[in-house]
């Protein structure tokens, strides 16, 4: 039991912390419906000028496209190959399983700028074409370890001996995983797909390094104009991501519930 | 009904052999108890029987079919696992279901078949329930209906009593007798408890390090055990240790480490001069205040008296050696500390080889 001043100072605590998080991005969004040609808060007035604006961009609609198709792609592939290498570790013991583990995990302490440079080396070096493909290859390699965790929680969770009655009674081993395994990892494998499609939709700084004009994405291509503009279009396009992630933690929060995905509940 | 036969079957997991040379055959019908400690082998041979793990080495049949190379999916087994492994997402009647849907019988077959296997093991209304609103004797009783719905060759149970508490594992293991004995299907059952082998098979294997140390009715094995370790096993039971001779009238006399030797009219026809064991019972012995003629004695001193309700149970020191006793609760209740003699007639108990 938590005193009551310590519960009062708590709590003051935690409503600071939330109102560091929450407030700024608050303040681009509420900046990105300025009818004003600057940037000021608060606006002088409501418009959502800046956003048919965005549209008028083509670069932007174009990044826009690539970033979406990029992020459904890294969500899909990263989701499948983490699942299978979740089931790897967790369901079958093999010499080396402990050092796979801890270099699925890797990628997670490599800064993505490191890794960027790297995979530009890489695919220079090697003259394969720097393209769309190498920002999917990038954002599968930095999003993987995230799907590997959530679908081996969910694996952890569900006991072997599931799938093997379902063997018993007559299900192949396909089967068997489909019927049995795969609806109860299920919240999981959505955590992972949302997930992977947040990190990607928001990723910069390996994207940066594979990035070219014709195919960048949305961050890469904010950051790219902000170097030399300053104007209320770069926060309405801002809000774009910001609505696109909340679309996504709210497909969560409604399928699995965000506490049970960290584990909270 | 099948019957299986197991033979020359080898398991082992690197230089770990979890079961050695392992032969059995199961009649068509029957409820075998496979007994003995955790790693004795005996949920690895289980699981041979399923198809979760293939033999190193010998040959499984079911039904005359043999089993190797053959899947789980294609054994047309029924097992019962210790945790139940109830499809958690599932209801009552697809769990039961499920078994039946994946040899593609037509719906209407199959919730007439789910509703006997229901009906059958007292579950009848429970159909739309989930396995977590159960009780954990209902859990298995669906699991059981699971397993035998599908009109499995045989039926293989693990531990499945473990899990429930005392009084209802006893009500339980009755039950699974019943059904199993209606249904008529052949069965085997892995367990680490005696009482329980005891109360529900027809045979039982006692398993130690991957062998079968004695098979045979319950009765056969509590009365005549093949060695040390069954006699200590399976029941209670007192060891003398000695050495076995060949008195005059050709009865066996074991010669204990103190001198006093004691004979044995039971010894069997294995038996042999050497070092020995004799395994009493602890209902084999009699307490008596002084010396009894025609009966073997110890000396002895009672350490601890246990009331247990129907009888009592009764420790004494004899020498350097250990003894229990159990007595009916209507014999005189002796005191700790009393000076007393430990008597059995020379019919009792099975003289053992060491080295068996």
């Amino acid at each position: 039991m938590i005193p009551a001043a310590a519960r009062r100072w708590l709590g003051a605590f935690t409503f600071l912390a939330c109102l560091c998080a929450v407030a700024p991005v608050l303040v681009i969004v509420i900046e990105s419906f300025t009818s004003a040609n600057y940037v000021a808060f608060p606006p002088p007035g409501l418009s959502v000028k800046w956003y048919l604006e965005t549209i008028k961009r083509p670069e932007f609609v174009d990044s826009m496209i690539v970033s979406l198709a990029v992020a459904l792609g890294t969500s899909a592939a990263s989701t499948a190959l983490g699942t299978l290498t979740a089931i790897a570790l967790v369901r079958h013991s093999f010499r080396g399983r402990r050092m796979l583990q801890s270099l699925f995990a890797m990628p997670l302490s490599l800064p993505g700028l490191i890794f960027g440079l790297a995979l530009l080396q890489f695919i220079t070096l090697r003259n394969l074409p720097v393209n769309g493909w190498a920002i999917l290859v990038a954002h599968v390699v930095i999003t993987m370890p995230f799907a590997i965790r959530f679908v081996s929680v969910a694996l952890l969770g569900v006991s072997p001996s599931l799938e093997l009655a379902a063997r018993s009674l007559g299900a192949s081993p396909w089967r068997a995983f489909r019927l049995v395994t795969l609806p109860l990892i299920r919240p999981g494998i959505v955590a992972s797909l949302v997930f992977a499609f947040i990190l990607s939709f928001d990723e910069v700084a390996a994207s940066l390094f594979v990035s070219t004009p014709t195919a960048m994405t949305l961050p890469v291509r904010i950051y790219v104009y902000i170097d030399q503009n300053y104007d209320p279009l770069i926060t309405a396009i801002s809000s774009v991501l910001v609505f696109a992630a909340a679309a996504a933690l709210a497909v969560i929060e409604k399928t699995v519930g965000m506490g049970r995905l960290f584990g909270l509940k | 009904m099948a019957h299986i036969e197991l033979k020359d079957v080898c398991k082992r997991y690197g230089d770990v052999t979890a079961v050695a040379q392992l032969s059995l055959r199961v009649e068509p019908g029957e409820f075998l108890a496979l007994l003995g400690p955790s790693g004795c082998g005996k949920t690895t041979t289980l699981q041979m029987l399923a198809g979760f793990v293939e033999p190193s080495s010998g040959e499984i049949a079911i039904g005359a079919r043999p089993m190797r190379g053959v899947p789980p999916h294609r054994r047309n087994i029924g097992v019962m696992f210790q945790s139940y492994a109830l499809f958690p997402h599932l209801s009552v009647f697809d769990n039961v279901a499920f078994g039946l849907k994946m040899r593609r019988m037509a719906a209407a077959d199959i919730a007439a078949r789910v509703g006997r296997a229901l009906d059958l093991v007292r579950l009848a209304g429970m159909e739309q329930r989930y396995p977590r609103e159960l009780s954990g004797g209902q859990q298995q009783r669906v699991a059981l209906a699971r397993a035998i719905v599908i009109e499995p060759s045989v039926l293989l149970l693990d531990e499945p009593l473990s899990n429930l508490d005392a009084s209802l594992r006893e009500h339980m293991r009755f039950e699974i007798r019943e059904i199993q004995r209606r249904v008529g299907i052949t069965t085997v059952f892995v367990t680490h408890d005696q009482g329980e082998a005891m109360a529900v098979a027809d045979r039982m294997a006692v398993m130690s390090q991957g062998r079968i140390r004695q098979l045979g009715t319950a009765s056969q094995i509590y009365e005549s055990p093949a060695d040390v370790f069954v006699a200590a096993f399976i029941g209670q039971a007192n060891l003398l240790r000695g050495r076995a001779a060949r008195r005059g009238d050709g009865a066996a006399e074991l010669a204990l480490a103190d001198g006093t030797a004691v004979a044995v009219r039971r010894a069997g026809p294995a038996w042999r001069e050497g070092p020995a064991t004799l395994a009493l019972r602890p209902e084999d012995l009699r307490l008596a205040g002084e010396r009894q003629p025609g009966l073997n004695q110890l000396p002895a001193t009672v350490t601890r008296v246990n009331y247990l309700g129907s009888t009592l149970n009764i420790g004494l020191r004899a020498g350097e050696q250990d003894l229990t006793v159990l007595a009916p609760r209507d014999a005189c209740r002796p005191a700790e500390g009393d000076r007393v003699y430990a008597c059995w007639p020379d019919t009792a108990g099975t003289l053992l080889m060491e080295d068996a």
